[in-house]
């Protein structure tokens, strides 16, 4: 061997016998920045890996040697690559080297890409004094760069040709690490990323088969499967259903579900392994279509649909891994992943990550249960009640008319009754629609004069307030101009309905008195909305929790409230980009006051500003 | 004449409940709370509670279950449930259940129903319980 040779050799191997004895990743990048250190007779050495964070690429910390101030600090820096943003980003930009004598060099050199973003963890703030020379290498592999190894303030003068030539030795080891530990990155990041996919999945408008297929394409995608398969229990307990599936070759139709009730004793006796499963609830996995054939529950009776055939199963199947879904010992479903696309088989790895997304996979069927079994009940109880309420009343009635003389002061009575449900039903259908409604609606604004939106309403609210009770504009109220869609329109409808139905509601059963105003506050051009009652008004220990979610209260005589109203107004007036308020007025009531933020429109970014 | 305590948060239930039992000749007392059942049941010959008072909790189902195990009620006055709900529900089931209510000791009427239907059930029940017509 020639004396190059063995300078070239003997840094990898000291790498190398480092590397084996580390434990950990950590421990592995701890390994390379000693090795640099040791081979450039340096006391610092850094090591940046490159990762990827919203499609950019950038480099960041990996391990240090030599820096003494906290660690995380050092963590937090980045660079990215493709702004020569900074030396290291330079470097790894540009995969070219970099050597510099002294700061001064640095300084004059690279001007247009030092940002001296490490200065103060590594040079207490002083580079001029205490950074004496630096070299930075690019690691890449097959052309594209996995990080950048920089070794600074060499002992006894500048880096020899020595030097360089044993760090640019550990170019190629340290780009196969470099590069092993972005692809951990990648999956790790899928796998991190899932729970917000599935939320999102669930949250859009719930229809149940795409919510399956979407679960499925999250797990084919997040384990790098070609093919994979949800199979959820019927409502029987007795069959494996095929609820959603992607890369099956043939067709579906006509292929008999799996049977898992009642469960055989014998394995043999088990009709297919996704049953097997199920049945025995234990996740199974096979890494060649022999093996699978060896199972004693194997039939294949779905090959032709997965794999176009039998023969051709044989021939495509290359892995599989199947785990049960299991909720508090109650069998779901089987999830099912076979082939992966960038390997021949499943890895330990992944038959983890398997399991790990069935878990996710059972988070989001039980929440679809939940509300299936308790928010909808509840939902239901809440809306029969008013139809049930005026269902009796209305043969009460038709009692009392068929009578020969019927008391007209009950007839009354019965009438004025009937408001009340009435009005809660159409509030309730209203609050439970803004949901829907927010969802669709044109962008066009249009000018809405906000005292004539208010008078518009009064003529709905009184026919269902009850007798007694008057819902007015208050005095003084004036003309206020502000550009609204469709949907805002709808919005504040809602808004109006909601606050008038709750100051309805406490009002006194006599004489009370409702008063919707709009006003704007002179010089400021502020404008707002309010809705003000001459009920009891809000206990101060409830004020705090009046806009929550499902917190409510009861008023004697009236249906109960959802607890969503007026969440539900705020959550609009927060869309609106306005605010709301409550406060008690004297001598007694409570009055709720909208905020409307001076030149709304123009802060709020969609067009003209609103204006008297 | 019979006295029956009538239980419900809602007017729209006591207001056409209450006239017709009136207009059947019984005396009717009108209550909307958990509290005021408590305090007037010793009085009544029958108990027509709304299960859920005020309707976000059972506690209708809850105040006879305190009635009974104080011994508060004499054991011939029947107790009626009304509730829009069913009392297989899981929600009512589970206060039955919670507040030891045996099956036997109440009728479950589930709203609406006719009136003429809870009329029947009163008499039926003072019959079963007091072995005559108490009505």
């Amino acid at each position: 061997m020639t004396k190059a040779a063995s300078r070239k050799i003997a840094p990898v191997q000291l790498l190398e016998d480092k590397l084996s004895r580390a434990n950990t990743f950590e421990d592995m990048a701890k390994s390379v920045v000693q090795t640099g250190a040791q081979v450039a007779s340096s006391p610092i050495c850094t090591f940046w890996r490159v990762y990827t964070e919203e499609g950019k690429r950038r480099l960041r910390l990996a391990a240090a040697f030599g820096v003494k101030e906290p660690y995380t600090l050092a963590q937090e820096v980045t660079y990215d690559i493709n702004r020569r943003d900074g030396v290291t980003g330079y470097v790894a930009s540009e995969m070219k080297s970099v050597l510099v004598r002294s700061f001064e060099e640095l300084r004059r050199k690279y001007a247009f890409c030092h940002r001296g973003k490490m200065d103060v963890i590594q040079w207490k703030g002083q580079p001029e004094r205490r950074l004496r020379n630096l070299y930075a290498v690019p690691v890449s592999l097959g052309g594209e760069v996995q990080g950048v190894l920089k070794v600074e303030n060499r002992k006894g003068g500048g880096f020899t040709k020595h030097d360089i030539a044993k760090v640019d030795a550990l170019r190629r080891p340290l780009a196969v690490f470099a590069k092993t530990m972005r692809m951990l990155d990648a999956h790790e990041q899928r796998l991190i990323e899932v729970p917000a996919k599935l939320a999102d999945a669930l949250v859009r408008p719930f229809e149940t088969a795409q919510l399956m297929q979407e679960i499925v394409d999250i797990t084919a995608e997040t384990l790098d499967a070609k093919v994979c398969s949800l199979w959820l229990v019927d409502e029987g307990g007795r069959n494996l259903i095929h609820r959603a599936s992607r890369g099956f070759a043939g067709p579906l139709e006509g292929v008999p579900p799996y049977r898992i009730s009642p469960a055989p004793k014998e394995d043999k006796d088990i009709k297919g392994i996704t049953a097997w499963v199920g049945i025995r609830r234990k996740p199974f996995w096979a890494n060649s279509h022999a093996e699978l054939r060896k199972h004693p529950s194997w039939r294949g009776t779905w090959d032709p649909a997965m794999y176009g055939g039998k023969e051709a199963a044989a021939r495509r199947f290359h892995s599989m891994c199947a785990v049960p879904l299991l909720l508090n010992n109650e069998l779901l479903g089987v999830l099912k992943v076979e082939n992966p696309r960038r390997a021949a088989h499943f890895t330990l790895a992944d038959r983890r990550k398997c399991e790990l997304m069935a878990n996710y996979v059972v988070i989001l069927l039980a929440l679809t249960k939940q509300l299936r079994l308790q928010l909808l009940p509840s939902m239901a109880h809440t809306l029969k009640s008013p139809a049930a309420g005026i269902a009796m009343m209305l043969d009460q009635l038709s009692r009392e008319l068929a009578k020969p003389s019927p008391d007209l002061d009950r007839l009354r009575r019965y009438a004025e009754e009937i408001k009340k449900p009435v009005f809660a039903h159409l509030t309730m259908s209203q609050t439970i629609m803004a949901e829907v409604s927010a969802r669709v609606g044109s962008q066009q604004t249009e000018p809405t004069d906000l005292l004539q939106f208010l008078k518009a309403q009064l003529v709905q609210l009184n026919q269902l307030a009850p007798q007694g009770i008057e819902v007015v504009i208050a005095e003084g109220s004036q003309p206020y101009s502000v550009p609204l869609n469709r949907l805002e329109r709808t919005w504040l409808e809602i808004v109006i309905f909601n606050l008038a139905h709750n100051a309805i509601r406490y009002s006194p059963p006599a004489g009370g008195r409702v008063e919707l105003e709009c006003r704007c506050n002179g010089d400021d051009r502020r404008a707002f909305l309010a809705v003000t009652d001459q009920g009891p008004g809000v206990p101060p220990e409830n004020q705090d929790h009046i806009f929550e979610l499902y917190y409510h209260t009861v008023v004697k005589g009236w249906p109960a409230g959802t607890g969503m109203g007026l969440f539900e107004v705020k959550r609009l007036l927060n869309q609106l980009g306005w605010s709301i308020c409550q406060r008690n007025v004297s001598p007694h009531g409570a009055r709720f006051e909208i905020q409307i933020p001076e030149d709304w429109r123009a802060e709020h970014g969609k067009g003209a500003a609103g204006g008297r | 004449m019979v006295k029956v305590l009538l239980a419900d948060d809602e007017t729209i239930f006591t207001l056409p409940v209450g006239d017709f039992l009136e207009d059947e000749g019984f005396e009717v007392v009108r209550v909307a709370s958990a509290v005021e059942v408590l305090d007037r049941a010793a009085a009544a010959d029958v108990l027509v509670i709304d299960a859920r008072l005020p309707s976000s909790k059972y506690e209708g189902v809850d105040s006879v279950g305190k009635l009974l195990r104080s011994n508060r009620i004499r054991k011939d006055v029947p107790i009626i449930f009304i509730s829009v709900d069913p009392d297989t529900d899981e929600g009512p089931a589970a206060a039955l259940q919670q507040c030891k209510i045996p099956a036997g000791r109440y009728r479950w009427l589930t709203k609406p129903f006719e009136h003429t239907r809870l009329a029947t059930t009163i008499n039926s029940e003072l019959t079963r319980l007091r072995g005559n017509h108490g009505h």
